[in-house]
């Protein structure tokens, strides 16, 4: 059996990983934790590309993976400056203190 | 002329006017005075500078070929059999005309504005209602579907209540604005009624299709004469004709320069342009033509006769304009379209330079428009006397002026055209018109000019600036001999002496019907016959009034004394129009509208509209409880959403 | 090759429910490395080792040390319990569910033509994978063992404008991090007027504890 046969599995795993990243998302309020939630659920797509790609034997999902990756990052880094600065003035790590949208 | 130079010369000259009125509407509150007044005026002068190129093009075209049709673009268009409207233009020798008057006229009342206005805040928004009401009567005039002629039609009457209410501060203003406004919209929707029996019995709006069709009217016949009898209704509104005239007079409260263009050189005279531009049908239809002539023509007296009673300046001007339309419809009417056309351009000059003069004198006595407060201002405002002067020669039809030549040419038809089995009644009519005209021309000018002044501030009063005087000075110069000029050249070439070559100018446009209007010689012995009783009947009219009005202390009243006692009273309430429309019209509305409120309103509207805000306030309630502003929570919404939508393609998608 | 995947996939399965489900933020993060690694392992076997190599280096490098610098600075040891509660049963049920759907879908077969993929009808046992494989020849671009040029290639050629938008959007956020960051001299601005407030009840406490001792 080659790695085509895993194929649908693999899709099976990033939907796995995309949910358990969502699950995440919901139930965590240490704002950190929700940023690597969110990454994980970035990572599932990037399966999707990249076995998409290799299933349809093109290069263009490893293009989109990297981009993925490269917007991931910049996203880290806006969301943990983000996170740094509110809670500098003191308040404390929990995301459901951020209630500023219901007024 | 191609119709690739009439697509662009009439691109162009739509869309200057308009430029300069979105200019001045977006950006004008920022821009200096100075640049307003060079965007509002620029933009006509450029208008003014193609139009002329577009007469060129007209003269200069072979015979034949005088008219030529633009497609611009498709604006509408259902299929195969269902209707088709094209955004299309025509040029041809009447539209020709009407851009000359619009633009010529229009770029010397722009100008004049520039010093009438002169202090007024609002110039930027003033700049570009006028650019706009050029606009729009640019897209009436051009227009080659009788759809698109509709709008513009609309678009002249919204333009005409921007500025009727310009001073939306005086609450007269605003009512004024309110009037015109309604009384041309039922004009509009006979406009629109008429439209809808053309499309159902032609099939098509565009009006070369409804013209080559015009001969499946039956002539005569009951449909085409309720057509027409509709698109005169829609002529008599724009036109302040019997029975939809009161609104003009009010419309005096709008800034005069306001009142020379709209509502007495162009707007008003759409009308008439209506009636020569769909004389196809009209031809077809005499009883509807009969009708238009006797409007006409009754209206004329009507407002002849109010116009002699009036003491307002400006009123005084708006009656003579009402009356000398009701001519031109009356010319119209009994298929005289050259001559009513003529009328209509030498109207529009020197009907424009009477209100511009007046205009001066206002001005000069500080907003004070009461004739009965002026006098002797021939001191003061000797060139704007000079001016007034002319333009109430032309007025009254004094020989060699211009209205000499198109009203009496016009009338002269009326001798042997007129409707029904005495054709020579309503000519007759005319005679007496022309004599009323003479009386309250004069009468205007010896009461505003000559005699003793009345208040001090005649001795005040000071010659208006340059910047109002010129424009002023030329339409005097073209009252004075624009009709002389073309006479003269009408007799160089050997045709009929009083409308000759704008007769011939037109004639592609108004082709002569078998018992149309050009197979009147008018230089035969009857038409002289006429032209000299109707001269003579002007020349009456301005004796009597120099006789009555023109001493040191005028003593009207001995005359008015002579007659019956109700006939000034009549006169001086405008024969009781506004009442009487007040009591059959506005009262019982009112009082439906007050009865619907007290009875329709909490008995069977209220329960319903409250119950859908009741039902509102609930949903937003209960909406309201998920707005936690919990990023969390917002997210498991989308993620639930998200679990149905995959959860659900899945089902459907798979075999 | 199966093997490795099976093997990575479960354990990428496997620390993805630690990230999610671990008490401390810290072994969150350890738990995300790993699955990180894991799913770097797949590439690795997927023929995408530029990916392979960006995965390790950008994410398991130098992203996650970006997260436990965070976390050692802002919450050192801090413990967190999670409610049952109806945000907990949509995430559960969503991932359970999702999860289930997709995995009877491949094992019944996911097809894929001209008008997208489709699954098969989900709890048949059909021909498992109809109309649907990889490319088999290995002369394929992607199939080549060491691809990493044509995606280079394709990246500064079709992908050019996409490729350097996202560079400018690192530049953005890197001088947007900056500025969020920075610390503001203005004593009037609002940050630290509310710190200044925040700290007040922390020094009365101090002074209560002083005055107990």
């Amino acid at each position: 059996m080659t790695a085509s046969a895993n194929f649908p599995y693999l899709l099976a795993l990033a939907a796995f990983l995309f949910s358990v990243g969502a699950l995440g998302v919901l139930i965590r309020r240490n704002p950190i934790v929700v940023f690597m939630c969110i990454e994980l659920m970035l990572n599932a797509v990037n399966i999707v590309f990249v076995s998409y790609g290799r299933f349809l034997n093109s290069e263009e999902g490893q293009v989109f993976a990297f981009m993925v990756i490269v917007v991931a990052a910049a996203e880290v880094v806006v969301g943990l400056a983000l996170i740094t600065q509110v809670f500098r003035v003191g308040r404390e790590l929990d995301i459901d203190d951020l209630d500023e949208l219901n007024e | 002329m191609t119709t690739s130079t009439v697509a662009v010369l009439s691109g162009l000259i739509l869309l200057l006017p308009l430029a300069g009125a979105l200019l001045n509407a977006l950006v004008g509150w920022r821009l200096s005075r100075r640049v307003v007044n060079a965007i509002g005026t620029g933009s006509i002068l450029a208008a003014f500078l193609v139009a002329c190129v577009m007469l060129a093009q007209v003269v200069g075209a072979p015979d034949g070929a005088k008219s030529a049709s633009a497609h611009l673009w498709q604006w509408l268009d259902l299929g195969t059999g269902g209707l088709r409207v094209g955004v299309d233009v025509t040029l041809d020798p009447l539209s020709a005309v009407m851009l000359m008057v619009i633009t010529g006229v229009g770029l010397l009342i722009h100008v004049y504005s520039v010093g009438y206005m002169e202090h007024d805040r609002g110039i930027a928004r003033f700049f570009s209602y006028m650019n706009l009401f050029i606009f729009s009567m640019l897209v009436l005039v051009l227009a080659a579907d009788l759809l698109i002629l509709i709008i513009g039609w609309a678009l002249v009457a919204l333009s005409s209540y921007l500025l009727i209410g310009f001073w939306y501060e005086r609450p007269s203003a605003v009512v004024a604005a309110r009037k015109a406004f309604i009384t041309q919209v039922a004009g509009d929707v006979a406009l629109v009624i008429a439209a809808f029996l053309i499309v159902v019995h032609i099939g098509t709006l565009s009006m070369p299709g409804i013209f080559a069709a015009a001969p499946s009217f039956a002539s005569g016949g009951l449909l085409i004469t309720v057509v027409c009898s509709l698109l005169a209704i829609g002529a008599f509104a724009k036109s302040a004709q019997f029975p939809l005239h009161t609104w003009l007079p009010d419309a005096m409260e709008g800034p005069t320069p306001v009142s020379a263009l709209i509502h007495a050189a162009t707007m008003v005279t759409a009308g008439v342009y209506l009636i020569a531009r769909f004389h196809p049908l009209f031809d077809r239809a005499p009883v509807a033509q009969g009708m238009v002539a006797c409007v006409g023509i009754g209206t004329a007296v009507m407002a002849g006769v109010i116009a002699l009673s009036q003491v307002d300046i400006k009123r005084v001007i708006a009656y003579s304009t009402m009356s000398q339309i009701g001519l031109m419809i009356f010319a119209v009417g009994i298929g005289a379209y050259s001559a009513g056309m003529f009328h209509l351009a030498t109207h529009a000059v020197f009907k424009a330079l009477l209100f511009m003069a007046a205009g001066n004198v206002i001005h000069a006595l500080h907003d004070e428009q009461d004739i009965r407060l002026m006098g002797g201002l021939s001191t003061n405002l000797r060139r704007t006397e000079l001016c007034f002067l002319s333009g109430t020669f032309a007025l009254a039809g004094i020989p060699l002026f211009a209205g000499f030549f198109s009203k009496e040419g016009l009338l002269g038809f009326g001798l042997t055209n007129g409707p029904g089995a005495f054709p020579w009644v309503l000519y007759l009519v005319g005679v007496g018109i022309n004599v009323l005209t003479g009386l309250y021309a004069f009468r205007l000018w010896a009461t505003v000019f000559r005699g003793e002044p009345q208040t001090a501030r005649v001795y005040a009063a000071r010659e208006a600036p340059r910047v109002m005087l010129v424009p002023v000075a030329i339409l005097a110069l073209l009252s004075a001999f624009l009709g002389l000029i073309l006479g003269v050249w009408s007799l160089v070439i050997h045709d009929n002496f009083l409308i000759g070559v704008f007769a011939r100018f037109l004639s592609p446009v108004f082709t002569t019907p078998a018992s149309g209007p050009l197979a009147v010689d008018l230089s035969t012995g009857t038409a002289i016959l006429a032209g000299i009783v109707g001269t003579l009947g002007s020349l009456l009219g301005a004796g009597l009034a120099a006789r009555i009005w023109l001493q040191r202390n005028p003593d009207p009243s001995a005359v008015t004394a002579r007659l019956p006692r109700a006939l000034p009273q009549l006169a001086y309430n405008k024969f009781y129009f506004d009442e009487i429309y007040d009591a059959l019209l506005v009262r019982p509305l009112v009082a439906l509208a007050r009865a619907a409120r007290r009875v329709v309103e909490p008995r069977f509207m209220n329960s319903g509209v409250q119950t859908v805000s009741d039902a509102c306030s609930e949903l937003g309630a209960w909406v309201r409880d998920y707005q936690t502003g919990l990023i969390r929570d917002y997210a498991s919404y989308m993620i639930a959403a998200a679990g149905v939508f995959v959860v659900a393609t899945l089902v459907l998608v798979s075999r | 090759m199966t093997g490795i995947i099976w093997v990575a996939g479960g354990l990428a399965a496997l620390s993805a429910l630690g990230v999610v489900f671990s008490p401390q933020p810290l072994y969150s993060a350890l738990s995300l490395v790993l699955s990180i690694g894991a799913l770097a392992v797949i590439f690795l076997v997927l023929n995408a080792q530029f990916l392979f190599v960006v995965q390790l280096i950008v994410y398991a490098g130098a992203v996650m040390v970006l997260f436990v610098f965070i976390i050692a600075l802002l919450s050192p040891d801090r413990e967190e319990r999670f409610r049952v509660d109806a945000r907990f049963a949509i995430g559960v049920t969503f991932a359970v569910g999702v999860t289930v759907a997709m995995l009877l879908a491949a094992r019944n077969g996911i097809t894929f033509n001209g008008n997208g993929f489709r699954a098969q009808q989900i709890g048949q046992a059909s021909d498992p994978y109809h109309g649907f494989a990889f490319d088999q020849s290995d002369n394929g671009l992607v199939n080549t063992a060491g691809n990493v040029q044509s995606v280079g290639g394709q990246l500064f050629t079709t992908f050019l404008l996409p490729f350097e938008i996202t560079s400018m959007l690192l530049l953005v956020s890197a001088i947007g991090a900056v500025y969020l960051t920075r610390r503001r001299r203005d004593p009037n601005a609002p940050v630290r007027r509310e710190r200044a407030l925040a700290r007040e009840p922390q020094l009365e406490e101090d002074r209560i504890e002083v005055e107990v001792r």
